[in-house]
């Protein structure tokens, strides 16, 4: 409190200092105020300069009044011993770089900023990734049960069988396969009613549809970057439209559309096909009335077509980033030889474009397996006592979207070019 | 005057003539073939482009439309498109049962921060991995891939059951006497989740990030290297601003799917009464209309018989839905251009 009384007398003898202070820098004030006489007619401009005049001279005086006042003195010494506080804390730091990373060579440096650099990432791998990942391959050969108390209690190896643990290692894959537990209801697309059919079954329809979604769509999103990239009136405008897609595709805006859908096709009313199917092209292309066998042929295509723009979105994106990297030169080069759209799209387009199909390709694959229903039904296997057979239905998924993976890896590689190796 | 004619062709003569022949020169041929092909192919980019814009525009456009319809329209067979009575009651209701307020900045508050550590983490980690490679660094490389391949999805349970008794290899269990603890509700955890790479699609932003900063001219680096710089300093006053382009486009992928993230929300179960996201809210406004409006006493604006009717509840879930993607709208409005440059500017090749 005395400190500040003291300041407070410091300041009302530097404002009466002040006055010499202005007297001093007269000459360039005076211009000043010329100045202002020529502005007068702007009446508002004025009123803010004046207004900002006088805060700036505000500051002025509390930098005037501060510098060399004993205020400022004990604030100095504060923020000093603030920092040796700070560098005492970080002092081993400040150690480890003096003595250690100071004295590496170059590229000992560098290998110690690259290992510091990933062990953010590394750190999350392991305590979020890696540790449940080993522990689901754990549960899929054992019985997993929750008790409140005693947390997770696993038998691996084993299942109970009316009470006696019986050893048995591929226990819940052989149930799943094979048993009453395995059998998961699926709609089916023809008829729209729900069928049960074994896990065995359904991933070979999944790894099907999952085949020929990427195909459809790995070609579709080339296809429109190749036209999105092109020069024509409303490009901005086409490609703003074409990306809004990936931002309004929410798992969450699906559930809550979904689950009204199965109220409404109880009532199966007239109304309902309007409100439910706001995400569904069918009804509106039938509605149009495009004739005969066309129509049956349209509905596949139309019925996906949504679907298939709205899983395509990162995939153009991808794409129209790479055929923007394309060397401007080979396109000249192409046009003096009088090469078609064409034949530039296949023989320059495609092949500096085909690293990136890898990309999208594999992007794809795991996108369309996350999406498929069979993944919904396999999360609903997740209840109390069934968690090994939900690794293990898992597992078994994950293993065939690995293996179409390989498959997918093993024809690019042959069809890949890779333009800097040449 | 007719003798004139035949020794001199009239002038249509001549035209039709000189016509005949630019059909029969080659040169011309191809020219105005391709001038036709080119024609083509832009009128049929235009029918698919615009095709296609019509597919997407048209939900949001039946979206906004529906909104605004009055619920007593709702088994109105006559109002499909444009509604007979105008009215934002959907909006009020949808407005009170996704706690728009709070959830919104609760929303934009978790994408931020979700944003910001996904931008960190994958530039340093894209950036050691294309530039300061060591030994094994390769294998890094694959391992974080495999987050995207073998997605965490598809092991859910075990990360559940793992998030909701958490122990590091033991250590939280002997500090905490022998108890495990409880990540659920706990949105520090997404937010180093996040900042450790392991936020939505993390190895695809690394991937991003280390195929960028591979296209980088080397001299550059090498030019700063013999100005004496540092590794740090090369990295944040050489390469880190040429990187900019990337980033802005990871920070708004980044921001949009945490924004309409479902699958972390649960697993940290993030959204509960207090803390309200609008994924969450959604899902549950879908679900428990009937009793949520019983709850929030909104009974009063509808008429029981329209209460109980399904597409009541379909007309506020989708006012809902239209509702949580607005913002997103809006801000893709501003920031349309720089997200379709900015990964143009990434210059992603191979």
């Amino acid at each position: 409190m005395s400190e500040e009384l003291k300041v407070n007398e410091e300041i009302q003898e530097e404002e009466l200092l002040e006055e010499t202070d202005e007297e001093q820098a007269g000459p360039i004030i005076n211009t000043f105020d010329e100045e202002e006489k020529i502005d007068e007619s702007k009446g508002i401009k004025k009123f803010f300069k004046n207004i900002g005049k006088k805060i700036g001279a505000f500051f002025k005086l509390i930098a005037r009044k501060y510098n060399g006042s004993k205020f400022s003195k004990v604030v100095d010494v504060v923020l000093k011993y603030i920092g040796k506080f700070f560098y005492y804390l970080f002092y081993p730091v400040v150690l480890f770089k003096r003595k250690v990373y100071d004295k590496m060579s170059h590229a000992g440096q560098k290998v110690f900023v690259s290992i510091l650099f990933l062990s953010p990432a590394l750190l999350g791998f392991l305590i979020f990734y890696l540790y449940p990942l080993i522990m689901s391959l754990v549960y899929a050969f054992s019985t997993v049960s929750v008790e409140t108390g005693k947390g997770i209690q696993v038998m691996f190896g084993q299942h109970q069988e009316n009470g006696v643990w019986v050893k048995d290692f591929f226990y819940n894959f052989k149930e799943l396969f094979t048993g009453a537990t395995g059998m998961l209801p699926i709609k089916n697309p023809t008829s729209g009613a729900e069928e049960k059919i074994s896990l065995f079954q359904a991933l070979f329809q999944t790894a099907g549809t999952t085949i020929l979604d990427t195909l459809v769509i790995t070609i579709f999103s080339l296809l429109i970057a190749v036209m999105l990239n092109g020069n024509f009136k409303g490009r901005a405008f086409a490609r703003a439209i074409f990306f809004l897609p990936v931002i309004l595709n929410s798992e969450a805006i699906e559930a809550a559309t979904e689950s009204t859908e199965a109220i409404d096709s109880m009532l199966n009313s007239v109304g309902s096909n309007a409100l439910t199917n706001i995400f569904d092209m069918k009804a509106f292309m039938t509605s149009i009335g495009i004739p005969g066998k066309l129509v049956t042929f349209l509905n596949g295509i139309t019925s996906t077509i949504y679907s298939t723009i709205s899983y395509a979105g990162v995939q153009i994106l991808i794409f129209l980033a790479a055929i923007q990297s394309v060397p401007a030169h080979l396109y000249e080069a192409a046009k003096i030889e009088g090469a078609t759209k064409y034949e530039e799209f296949w023989k320059i387009t495609l092949p500096m474009v085909s690293p990136m199909i890898l990309t999208v390709v594999v992007y794809t694959i795991v996108d369309s397996f996350l999406r498929s229903d069979l993944n919904e039904y396999i999360q609903q296997l997740a209840k109390n006592p069934m968690y090994g057979f939900h690794a293990a239905a898992s597992w078994s998924y994950i293993i065939v979207s690995l293996l179409i993976l390989g498959i997918a890896l093993l024809v690019l590689k042959k069809v890949v070019f890779y333009y800097d190796e040449k | 005057m007719t003798k004139n004619n035949k020794k001199e062709p009239s002038k249509a003569r001549i035209k039709y003539e000189q016509i005949l022949a630019d059909l029969r020169n080659p040169i011309k041929k191809a020219v105005r073939a391709q001038k036709i092909s080119n024609k083509l192919g832009s009128l049929f980019r235009a029918i698919i482009i615009i095709g296609l814009s019509f597919v997407i525009i048209f939900p949001i456009f039946q979206q906004i439309t529906l909104a605004f319809r009055h619920p007593q329209d709702v088994q109105n067979p006559l109002v499909i498109w444009i509604p007979e009575k105008w009215s934002i009651l959907n909006f009020k209701i949808a407005f009170r049962l996704l706690k728009y307020e709070e959830s919104l900045f609760n929303n934009i508050q978790v994408s931020l921060i979700a944003m910001l550590g996904q931008v960190t983490c994958s530039v340093l980690a894209g950036y050691a991995l294309s530039r300061l490679k060591f030994k094994g660094s390769n294998i890094i490389f694959l391992l974080l891939l495999m987050t995207f391949i073998i997605p965490p999805q598809a092991v859910s349970v075990s990360r559940m059951l793992y998030f909701a008794n958490f122990d590091i290899f033991g250590i939280v269990k002997l500090l905490n006497g022998g108890n495990t603890i409880s990540l659920s509700g706990k949105r520090f955890v997404l937010y180093l989740m996040t900042f450790t790479g392991q936020g939505i699609n993390s190895a695809i932003f690394i991937f991003l990030f280390r195929q960028f900063f591979r296209g980088v001219p080397v001299e550059l680096e090498e030019s700063a290297e013999i100005d004496g710089a540092g590794v740090f300093r090369t990295f944040w006053s050489v390469m880190l601003p040429n990187a900019r382009g990337v980033m802005v486009t990871v920070a708004l992928f980044s921001f949009v799917w945490q924004w309409n993230d479902v699958y972390y929300t649960s697993l940290l179960q993030l959204s509960s009464t207090d803390f309200t996201l609008l994924t969450m809210q959604l899902k549950n406004t879908a679900e428990w209309l009937p009793s949520l409006m019983k709850f929030y006493k909104l009974d009063a604006l509808v008429d029981p018989e329209i209460r109980g009717n399904a597409m009541f509840t379909s007309l506020i879930a989708n006012t809902a839905g239209f509702m949580m993607c607005l913002p997103l709208l809006i801000g893709y409005l501003f920031v349309q251009k720089l997200f379709v440059e900015g990964i143009e500017r990434t210059g992603i090749v191979g």
